[in-house]
């Protein structure tokens, strides 16, 4: 029971950090996209690692460090240098390996800089997480989807390994590169975290018992269930599919009623996942809307957690700290600017589907998207700012 | 039952509570909202109460952690506690932006809050202390 304290929360600061970078990120990639829509071209390698690895895996990261301590008691003891390395690998190895896309140098020291990033942030975790004693559904979700991330960067490498001559090419490590990684890491880590938050935040019905218990270890099995070959990975996609309808029908039912834009991001983000499983099954002819769909679950729940933790956060930490003016949650982010980025959000989805049937026009959402990219940045930063303005 | 059981669905009752007086005011019914708030003030006064004046002394004693998890909820009680008598206040002057603002605001301490007792105090609780008489004072209170 020793080192077990709820005060923990670890500062301001380091949550910030990771979601500034995600934020950031998110700039480079409506600058990428408006570039490739100039350019009449798309390589995807490259957008789809600025998506997970720029935004995804950094905004994971800094959520984790935060909630650690809040559903598991998993308390990171002097989380600062800790997240200061974790930062650090991840910056510099990132932007490196990203370059390496684009220019073809590189991208060795990137791919290993990322890893190693990588690699240490999840032993961190999954060290903490493992020491506690604890088979609720959320920490339990965590474990699983930081051992994908640990398998799927590992494909990566591999895959790195082989672009050089050392390993040979194999289709079925870039399968379970992508599959683990998307639907192991992003997928289980965003649904287990659903199975606390939905609930609790939105006053909602809880998930089934059977389900929310049993759902990390049946994900992990259809994943690599689903290496063997299309049809079987059905299973992995009626498991995406039951929890994205579990948890509509929830937030339809939900008890709080307030008009709350952060549960459009919701819904948009669970919309979507149902679409992209269905372009998963035709991956062979689609795999692009199924890509572009998941980016779309994935980035939509991020920005709705993201508009939600910083402003709590925020007001949680200057209350704690005893400072005179405290800001409210509404008067960090008001909820005008959370409207206003779902509908820049929304109408970036709903263009760029409109120019991929029409295959032209792509610089129009591009444009779209990176306006709220850059509004998104700039509520972030500046509802962080209000901490460190108010610091005595 | 487990303490876990027994607090946990009083967790949620407040939270129906809540959802209940927001309702309310979404709507404009000013005439009820003073009534269900009362309700949601009473339930979740009554529940930080049976928390602080029996659950955690007997947590402390037992384990004999005094300055740990317990002192955090009994602060963060006190946050909560400043927030509802301002969101009384709001009602009182009918001031919905400034309600729901506040309203909000608390939700999420509280559900933080919440998740930290149902998935490390209460599970604590029930390992180490002898929960049924627990639940009778409570239950007195
Ligand atoms: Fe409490
Ligand atoms: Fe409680």
């Amino acid at each position: 029971m020793t080192g077990l304290s709820l005060q923990q929360a670890p500062p301001f600061i380091i949550v910030f950090g990771f979601f500034l970078t995600a934020c950031l990120f998110g700039l480079v990639i409506s600058l990428t996209e408006l570039y490739m829509a100039l350019e009449h071209s798309l390589f995807l390698p490259l957008l789809v690692h600025l998506y997970t690895l720029g935004f995804a895996l950094f905004t994971m990261f800094g959520a984790l460090f935060q909630m650690l301590p809040v559903v598991a008691g998993a308390v990171i003891k002097s989380p600062k240098p800790k997240a200061f390395i974790s930062l650090f690998l991840l910056i510099t190895g990132i932007p490196t390996f990203i370059y390496s896309f684009i220019f073809g140098k590189f991208m060795l020291l990137g791919a290993f800089l990322t890893y190693t990033g990588i690699l240490y942030t999840s032993f961190l975790m999954l060290y903490h997480l493992l020491k506690i004693k604890s088979f609720m559904p959320t920490p339990k979700g965590m474990k699983f989807s930081l051992v994908f991330l640990l398998l799927g960067a590992t494909a990566g490498l591999c895959r790195v390994l082989s672009y050089y001559g050392y390993l040979p090419i194999s289709d079925k490590v870039l399968y379970f590169h992508y599959t683990s990684l998307l639907f192991g890491w992003i997928g289980l880590l965003i649904s287990s975290v659903s199975f606390q938050v939905v609930e609790m935040f939105f006053v909602a019905e809880s998930y089934p018992k059977h389900f929310s218990e049993n759902y990390p270890l049946l994900v992990s099995l259809s994943i690599f269930l689903s290496i063997i070959g299309n049809f079987f990975s059905l299973p992995l996609l009626f498991l995406f599919f039951a929890y994205s309808f579990l948890t509509i029908k929830r937030l339809i039912a939900r008890k709080r009623k307030i008009k709350d834009y952060t549960l459009y991001f919701w819904y948009l983000g669970q919309i979507s996942l149902i679409i992209s499983l269905v372009f998963f099954a035709l991956r062979e002819t689609l795999f692009l809307p199924f890509l572009f769909f998941y980016a779309v679950f994935f980035t939509s729940i991020i920005m709705g957690m993201m508009y939600r933790i910083i402003p709590f956060l925020v007001w949680f930490h200057s209350s704690n700290e005893g400072r005179k003016e405290v800001p409210l949650m509404s008067e960090v982010v008001p909820p005008e600017r959370i409207k206003g980025n779902f509908y820049l959000h929304l109408v970036w989805v709903l263009l760029s589907i409109f120019a991929y049937i029409l295959d032209k026009g792509y610089l129009v959402p591009s444009t779209v998207h990176l306006v709220s990219s850059v509004f998104l940045l700039y509520n972030i930063c500046r509802g962080g700012m209000l901490y460190f303005k108010t610091q005595p | 039952m487990s303490v876990k059981t027994y607090l946990t669905e009083e967790h949620r009752q407040c939270d129906e509570l809540y959802a209940k007086v927001e309702k309310l005011i979404q709507e404009d019914n000013w005439d009820n909202v003073l009534e269900a708030f009362d309700a949601f003030k009473k339930a979740t006064l009554l529940h930080f109460k049976k928390e602080e004046d029996i659950l955690f002394p007997a947590f402390e004693e037992t384990t004999g952690i005094v300055m740990g998890p317990t002192q955090v909820m009994r602060m963060e009680h006190t946050q909560a506690k400043e927030l509802i008598d301002r969101m009384e206040k709001a009602i009182k002057e009918r001031n919905k932006n400034t309600f729901l603002s506040l309203g909000d605001t608390f939700m999420v301490l509280i559900q933080q809050h919440n998740m930290k007792e149902e998935q490390i105090l209460y599970p604590m609780c029930d390992q180490h202390l002898i929960i049924s008489d627990i639940i009778e004072s409570m239950e007195r209170l």
